[in-house]
């Protein structure tokens, strides 16, 4: 028995914004895919929620953060409880702000178990390498660099569904640490340590007609660590530079947490309504601003 | 006019200049109390002697004094006044155009006149003394006089004769003593009106090649406003050698009479520039010790002024024999201290073990440039609160030139911190509604094989 499903989103410009084919047999399942920003897998925990946040930051580390990306992934049963998933992806992005290229490499390894029919739970290992930037350069609260970064996160999803006739209850959780690391050898900057944390985690329920989500998450950034500095103080008379080396610690001082209420009711094959409600405790990129709300009420249609 | 004026230097540094001339009157108050203006550094004057006995005493075979002679004398006996003018002018506590300059005073003669053997002897007794510049407001020609007795002494040798066995080996040897120490030579043009380069026929005596070349600068008076030459200076004249060598500072500035303790006066001439242009150099090795004489020297030629007179714009000297053109009358132009201050091209920081240690100006095969994250280092605004903090760590933080001279940055102006865009609620949130009808999609099979 095989199976080959594909799914290919569109955005507003008629342009995919994420393609994913998979071919199943027996108990392995192979699948290429493409995203973009913004767009999350259909397998990762927390996606294909109506809420505008978690879907990626629930997915992969650092994916919302490129442009684009290519990846493949392999998932393996070693039998009706334990599965393997392994998958790397290549994505392209830039420093906002910056004009850097920063190219984003990732490999994730996870070994789940599907306890019964209605719990999964994993532990994965990820492991990035970025070109030119650190954490996105920007974004998730990182530097932008020459010499690129190597962050390492572990952490554990779990994910509750239960199903019942044509409603699906879900409740799902992430957390994920790490560390990220840059040396630099020609910079004043000369290294970065960080110690990195993300969680997610949400309960929504759905059926062929209406969706309902609630999601509390903590985008990845940096908790702590420190950096190393290299300033040249003065040289001899040999011409020898003298440097000073300080080491500053890395205190976050702000802490993003996003609150996200959706809902969505299908009027027809054709048109949907929706509502959609965050709130943004400490939003990183809005400096000044200690809370940020947005209220969405939309109806969709299809032509 | 940017010459020099009132220009301090680095605290606590004390530039050896040693003043071959008439003495100084050492209780006048421009030379009691330490380190000048700013009572920074070592003391005004640090001591000196008298040349003539000092060199006696050295040599009493060849000079014929063989009795020993008291040379710690060298205060001012008169009637030459010059010498207390002269030093006043390099580092007076008041009026001294350098507040780094520590005297040594070289007394060479009481009069107008010096004997030139006094001379190469104070010469070499200052390098002996660790100076690091010598100012001879006497007319002397070293680079000619060294070639005279480089030319008897090879002669000499050539003959079999070896040791200092008469004046002019003394001399000589003197003179190389200045060149090991490479101590640098700053000497008036001369108040004739004469073509220095004719004048000393330079042209068979000055060459690149010759040892004491780069040591060595040759001042002429600028008149009071600064901007043509004083009637009575020697202007450099037509050897391109002593063009690049030769440099001009204000012909009159005001002195120390050394009649009393607290008289002054105006002092004209070539004498009175030389001693502005040893002020300038003390200063700007104030401020960068590492500095050979040799590159301060050249510091100071490469950023003379050249836009302050019409001769600067007559280019036709040489061929029609004409000698009104700005080289050949300010030779490298006018002393401009602040521009030999100034960095050498661009001031980056480094993260190299070394800068160059030491050159006399151009490009540097192995300069270190400042990487773009030391230009600009951009802080992310999720860590914004470590921003004043890498800002407090970056003050002091050295540049260097490109010949090595370090500088302090601020680059604090540099250390920003950045927002994301693509990060904030409004674009998220357009995201949503750009993939609203997706959103709970599923995916479909297309192909399924029982």
């Amino acid at each position: 028995m095989f199976a080959v499903d594909q799914i290919i989103d569109y955005n507003s410009y008629g342009r995919p914004a994420m393609a994913y084919v998979q071919y199943s047999a027996n108990n392995t399942a192979f699948s290429a895919f493409h995203f973009t920003r913004g767009q999350s897998l259909p397998d990762a925990v927390g996606a294909d929620l109506p809420v505008a946040l978690v879907t990626f930051n629930g997915a992969n580390p650092l994916a919302g953060m490129v442009y684009q990306a290519d990846g493949v992934a392999a998932t393996q049963k070693i039998n009706d409880i334990v599965f393997t998933k392994t998958q790397i992806w290549s994505g392209t992005g830039s420093a906002v702000a910056l004009g850097s290229y920063d190219r984003v490499d990732q490999y994730a390894f996870a070994l789940g178990a599907n306890i019964g029919e209605h719990v999964q739970i994993r532990g994965e290992e990820i492991r990035a390498r970025e070109s030119s930037g650190f954490l996105g350069a920007i974004g998730s609260g990182g530097f932008s660099t020459a010499d690129g970064a190597a962050i390492r996160l572990h952490g554990v999803s779990l994910r509750l569904s239960l199903n019942a006739a044509t409603n699906r209850f879900e409740a799902f959780a992430t957390y994920r640490r790490g560390a990220a690391q840059s040396n630099f050898a020609d910079s004043i900057l000369s290294r970065i340590n960080a110690n990195l944390s993300q969680s997610t985690v949400g309960v929504s329920w759905r059926n062929h007609v209406n969706a309902v989500a609630l999601a509390y998450s903590q985008p990845l950034h940096v908790t702590g660590g420190d950096l190393g500095m290299k300033l040249a103080i003065g040289r001899t008379d040999n011409g020898a530079v003298m440097y000073n080396t300080p080491t500053v610690v890395l205190n976050p001082g702000i802490r993003q947490v996003n609150w996200e209420l959706g809902m969505t009711h299908r009027l027809n094959q054709n048109a949907k309504i929706g509502m959609n409600l965050i709130y943004v405790k400490n939003p990183a990129n809005s400096p000044g601003l200690n809370h940020d709300a947005g209220l969405l009420l939309i109806y969709g249609a299809r032509i | 006019m940017t010459a020099t004026l009132d220009y301090n230097g680095a605290a606590a540094q004390s530039v050896g200049v040693a003043v071959l001339d008439s003495g100084i009157n050492t209780s006048h108050q421009e030379f009691t109390g330490n380190g000048g203006k700013n009572g920074v550094g070592g003391p005004i004057v640090s001591g000196g002697i008298d040349t003539t006995a000092a060199m006696n005493n050295a040599y009493p075979t060849i000079t014929g004094t063989t009795t020993p002679q008291d040379s710690t004398h060298y205060s001012y006996v008169g009637p030459s006044t010059h010498g207390n003018f002269v030093a006043s002018i390099v580092a007076g506590a008041n009026i001294g155009y350098s507040g780094n300059a520590s005297l040594y005073i070289e007394k060479i003669t009481d009069t107008s006149t010096a004997s030139s053997a006094t001379v190469a002897y104070g010469f070499g007794d200052a390098a002996t003394k660790g100076m690091s510049f010598a100012n001879l407001s006497y007319g002397l020609d070293p680079i000619s006089y060294y070639k005279l007795l480089a030319d008897q002494v090879a002669a000499e040798q050539a003959a079999g004769q070896t040791g200092i066995n008469n004046l002019t080996d003394m001399q000589y040897a003197q003179f190389q003593n200045v060149i090991n120490k490479g101590m640098g030579l700053i000497v008036a043009a001369g108040n004739t009106t004469l073509n220095f380069s004719t004048s000393n026929n330079t042209t068979s005596t000055w060459s690149t090649s010759n040892p004491l070349y780069g040591q060595t600068l040759i001042v002429g008076a600028l008149d009071s406003t600064h901007n043509n030459l004083a009637s009575y200076s020697n202007f450099a004249g037509d050897d391109p050698n002593v063009q690049k060598r030769f440099i001009t500072a204000p012909g009159t500035n005001t002195g120390a009479d050394p009649t009393s303790n607290t008289a002054y006066g105006s002092f004209s001439g070539t004498s009175s520039a030389a001693p502005v242009v040893t002020a300038a150099a003390a200063t700007l090795k104030s401020y960068w010790s590492f500095m050979t004489p040799t590159q301060v020297d050249q510091r100071l030629l490469d950023t003379a002024d050249k836009n302050f007179n019409a001769m600067w714009s007559i280019h036709t000297c040489g061929a029609s024999g004409s000698l009104n053109c700005g080289n050949y009358y300010f030779g490298q132009g006018r002393l401009d201290l602040p521009a030999a201050l100034a960095p050498a091209g661009v001031v980056v920081t480094t993260t190299a073990a070394s800068v160059p240690a030491a050159s006399t100006g151009g490009a540097y095969a192995n300069r270190q440039t400042a990487p773009a994250q030391a230009a600009r280092l951009v802080i992310p605004a999720a860590l914004a609160p470590i921003q004043q903090q890498v800002r407090a760590e970056s003050v002091g933080i050295q540049g260097f030139d490109t010949i090595g001279r370090n500088y302090t940055l601020n680059i604090a102006p540099a250390i920003s911190t950045a927002t994301d865009p693509t990060q904030t609620l409004g674009y998220e949130m357009q995201g949503f509604i750009d993939g609203f009808m997706n959103k709970g999609q599923s995916s479909f099979t297309a192909f399924e094989n029982h």
